[in-house]
C-alpha cells in the first residue's frame, strides 16, 4: 500500500511540476523590470526567482488603456450576469413548478437551444447589431449573453428538487406566484443561483470572438480583446508588463472558480443527470 | 391542496428570457442559414440591405468543390506509422479478448475515431489538384486532429489524475484545487502565456534546449510542435472539471467491490480494468464527446500561438470563420463555413445521445 502511495506521490509530483512550472515562470517575469527582460529571461536560477524585484509592471500597467478594458470588462460581466441570473431564475421557476400552457412544447424548445453553440452565431448576430446601432455599447456587448438557455436549465432542475409543501404552506396566506417566487422560491434557489451567476461571470470576463467582432473602437475594448490586439504585439519589449496585465485578467476568474468551488461543482452535478 | 395554475404569471415568468432565447439565440441560427445562400458583403450590405446577392447553394460549392484527391498508402510506411498502428490494433485486440470494450461505449468511440484520425493522414492531393477554395478542407482536417488529440488528451489526463488525487489529506486537495483553478484563466492570457512559454528567444522551454546545449527550437513556427502547442495549452487549460467529474464518478464506486477483489486476489491493474474503468464509463463518455464538441470550437489559441500555423496547419474552421467574414468582408462565405460546423457539431450532438442510450 505504501509502495502505491509513493508511485501515486510521483506521478502528482512530475504532474504539478509540468503544470505548475509555467505559473511560476510567469509570475516571477512579471516581477522584474522589462528592460533587463528584453536582454534575458535566465536571470536569477532561470528566471524562478524575481531578483531584481520590482512591482512597477504592475503599477504601469494601469497607466496604459489597461483601466478602460477592466471598466469594460467589469460593467458588461456584471451587467450580463445579473440579467441573465434574475431572467433564468424566473424562467426556470415557471418551467418547474407551474403547469401553463405551452410548458410541453416551450420547454423542450429551450433544452434543444442548448445544442447551439451560441459562440458560433457571431456572423448573424453581427448584421443584426448593426441594423439595431449596438456595435461599441454596452448593451450590445452583454445582450447575446441572455439568450442561453444553460442558466434555465440549471433552474428548473433546481427548483424541481424543492419539496411542494414549501410553497403550497404560502398558499393559503393568499400569495400569488410572483410573490411566492420572490419571497419563497428565490431565497431557497441560492446555491442555484450562485452558480448560474459564476458561470456567467466568468464566461463574460473571458469572452473572446464577441467582443472581438463587436467593440472595435478602442474605448469599448474588453480585456481579452485589449490583450489579443495589444499585449500581443507589445510581448516582446514590455514583457514584464505584459505579463502583470494578463496576471492580473486572471485573478476575478480564478477567485470565483476556487472560491465557489462547491456551489459550480453542486451546479455540474445537476445540469449532467 | 392544490396551487391553482395561473398562465398569467407563468408567461410573466419566462417572457424576458423567451424574448432573448428566440431574439438572440434562435433568430440567428436561423439567420446564419440564410446567410449562408447569399453573396453577402460586410460593408456593400452595412451601406444599403439589399446589396445582399441571392447565390443559391455557390457559397456551398465554392467551399466544397475541387478535384484531385487520392489515398496515398506509401504515408504509413514509416517505421513510427507502423507502430503507431500496430499498437492500437493490438491494444483494441487485447481490450476485446479481455471484454474491456464490452460495456464501454466511450471507449470503443475512442478507438474507431482514432483510427479514423490515423487513416486520415493518407488522403492526399494529387499534383494537377484544384480547388476553388484551398483552405477549406485543410481546415477540416487541422480541426479535427487538434479536437480528437486536445479532447482525449484531456479526458486521459483527467483519469490519471483524478485517480492520483481521490485521497484524502491537505496535499491533495491543494493539488485539486490547483488543477481546477487553471480554468478561470481566460483563453487570451493562456495563448500570450503559451507563446512566452513556447515561442522563439528567450522563452522557457527554448530557455532550458540551450541549458542542456541545445539549440533553441521554433515550436510554434513548425507543423506538429505547433499543434502541439496548442493542444497542451488546450489540455492546461479544460483539464479542471473533467478531473472534478472524474473523481466525483471515483467516489461513487462502492469500496466493497475493491474489497471482494482484492479477497479474490486480484491485482492493481486487474481492479483498474474491471472496476474502476467500468465505473467511469458514463462520465467518460460524457467528458471525452462534450471535449470534442467544445474543442471543435478552438480558435483564440491557433490564432495567437501559431497565427494559423506554417503552412495553414494549425488554421481552425473558426479562424477560418472570423477571416471571411471580417477580414474579408464575405459573410456569406463564412455562414456556409459556420453552417459546416455545426453540422459537424451536429453530428457528434446526435452521437452522444444515441451513444448514451447504448450505454445505459
Amino acid at each position: 500500500m505504501s509502495k502505491r502511495l509513493t508511485l501515486n506521490f510521483f506521478v502528482i509530483l512530475i504532474a504539478c511540476l509540468i503544470w505548475f512550472t509555467p505559473v511560476v515562470w510567469v509570475i516571477s517575469l512579471s516581477f522584474q523590470p522589462n528592460e533587463l527582460l528584453q536582454k534575458t529571461t535566465t536571470n536569477f536560477l532561470f528566471g524562478f526567482f524575481p531578483i531584481p524585484f520590482t512591482i512597477e509592471n504592475y503599477i504601469k500597467m494601469w497607466s496604459s488603456s489597461f483601466d478602460i478594458w477592466v471598466m469594460n470588462t467589469l460593467i458588461v460581466a456584471l451587467c450580463a450576469t445579473f440579467f441573465t441570473t434574475l431572467f433564468c431564475s424566473m424562467a426556470g421557476y415557471a418551467f418547474a413548478r407551474i403547469d401553463f400552457f405551452g410548458r410541453k412544447f416551450i420547454y423542450p424548445l429551450v433544452l434543444a437551444g442548448l445544442m447551439i453553440p451560441g459562440e458560433l452565431l457571431f456572423i448573424p448576430l453581427f448584421t443584426q447589431f448593426s441594423s439595431l446601432g449596438l456595435h461599441n455599447t454596452h448593451t450590445g456587448l452583454f445582450l447575446p449573453k441572455l439568450g442561453v438557455p444553460f442558466g434555465v436549465f440549471i433552474m428548473t432542475q433546481y427548483f424541481k428538487g424543492v419539496p411542494k409543501e414549501v410553497e403550497e404552506a404560502s398558499v393559503i396566506d393568499g400569495a400569488n406566484r410572483l410573490q411566492i417566487f420572490v419571497r419563497i422560491m428565490l431565497p431557497l434557489a441560492l446555491p442555484a443561483i450562485f452558480t448560474v451567476a459564476i458561470v456567467n461571470f466568468g464566461g463574460a470576463w473571458n469572452d473572446y470572438i464577441w467582443p472581438l467582432v463587436s467593440a472595435s473602437e478602442q474605448h469599448m475594448r474588453t480585456l481579452q480583446v485589449g490583450m489579443s490586439l495589444q499585449l500581443g504585439n507589445r510581448l516582446s519589449m514590455y514583457m514584464g508588463t505584459s505579463l502583470a496585465g494578463i496576471i492580473i485578467s486572471t485573478i476575478p476568474t480564478i477567485f470565483l472558480l476556487v472560491y465557489f468551488q462547491k456551489y459550480l461543482l453542486r451546479g455540474f452535478a445537476l445540469g449532467t443527470k | 391542496m392544490k396551487i391553482k395554475n395561473d398562465n398569467f404569471y407563468a408567461y410573466l415568468l419566462i417572457l424576458p428570457f423567451i424574448v432573448f432565447f428566440l431574439s438572440f439565440l434562435i433568430y440567428p441560427f436561423g439567420k446564419l442559414f440564410y446567410m449562408s445562400f447569399f453573396d453577402w458583403n460586410l460593408m456593400a450590405v452595412a451601406i444599403n440591405p439589399d446589396n445582399a446577392e441571392f447565390i443559391g447553394f455557390e457559397n456551398y460549392i465554392y467551399l466544397l468543390a475541387g478535384e484531385g484527391v487520392y489515398y496515398d498508402f506509401t504515408v504509413f510506411l514509416t517505421p513510427i506509422k507502423i507502430c503507431l498502428l500496430l499498437l492500437i490494433i493490438a491494444t483494441i485486440y487485447i481490450f476485446h479478448k479481455n471484454e474491456i470494450l464490452k460495456h464501454n461505449v466511450g471507449l470503443k468511440f475512442f478507438f474507431i475515431f482514432a483510427l479514423i484520425v490515423y487513416f486520415m493522414n493518407g488522403i492526399k492531393p494529387t499534383e494537377d489538384a484544384y480547388w476553388e477554395d484551398d483552405l477549406f478542407w485543410k481546415t477540416v482536417r487541422n480541426t479535427i486532429i487538434l479536437a480528437f488529440y486536445s479532447a482525449y488528451g484531456v479526458t486521459f489526463i483527467a483519469i490519471i489524475i483524478a485517480i492520483a488525487t481521490n485521497k484524502k489529506g491537505v496535499t491533495f486537495t491543494i493539488i485539486r484545487t490547483m488543477f481546477w483553478a487553471t480554468g478561470g484563466v481566460g483563453v487570451v492570457g493562456l495563448s500570450l502565456v503559451f507563446s512566452q512559454l513556447f515561442g522563439g528567444y528567450g522563452s522557457l522551454f527554448n530557455n532550458a534546449l540551450e541549458a542542456f546545449g541545445y539549440d533553441p527550437y521554433p515550436f510554434t513556427q513548425k507543423t506538429i510542435a505547433g499543434r502541439f502547442v496548442i493542444i497542451f495549452a488546450t489540455v492546461w487549460w479544460t483539464i479542471g472539471l473533467p478531473m472534478i467529474l472524474f473523481i466525483a464518478a471515483l467516489q461513487q464506486i462502492p469500496d466493497e467491490r475493491y474489497e471482494a477483489a482484492r479477497i479474490d486476489g486480484a491485482s492493481n491493474s486487474q481492479m483498474f480494468w474491471y472496476i474502476t474503468l467500468p465505473g467511469v464509463s458514463r462520465i467518460f463518455l460524457l467528458v471525452s464527446v462534450l471535449q470534442i464538441i467544445a474543442h471543435l470550437q478552438i480558435f483564440a489559441q491557433s490564432q495567437l500561438l501559431t497565427g494559423g500555423g506554417p503552412n495553414n496547419n494549425s488554421r481552425t474552421l473558426v479562424q477560418l470563420i472570423y477571416e471571411y467574414s471580417f477580414r474579408d468582408m464575405r459573410m456569406g462565405s463564412g455562414a456556409a463555413v459556420s453552417v459546416v460546423l455545426f453540422l459537424i457539431i451536429g453530428f457528434f450532438t446526435f452521437l452522444q445521445f444515441r451513444l448514451f442510450k447504448e450505454n445505459e
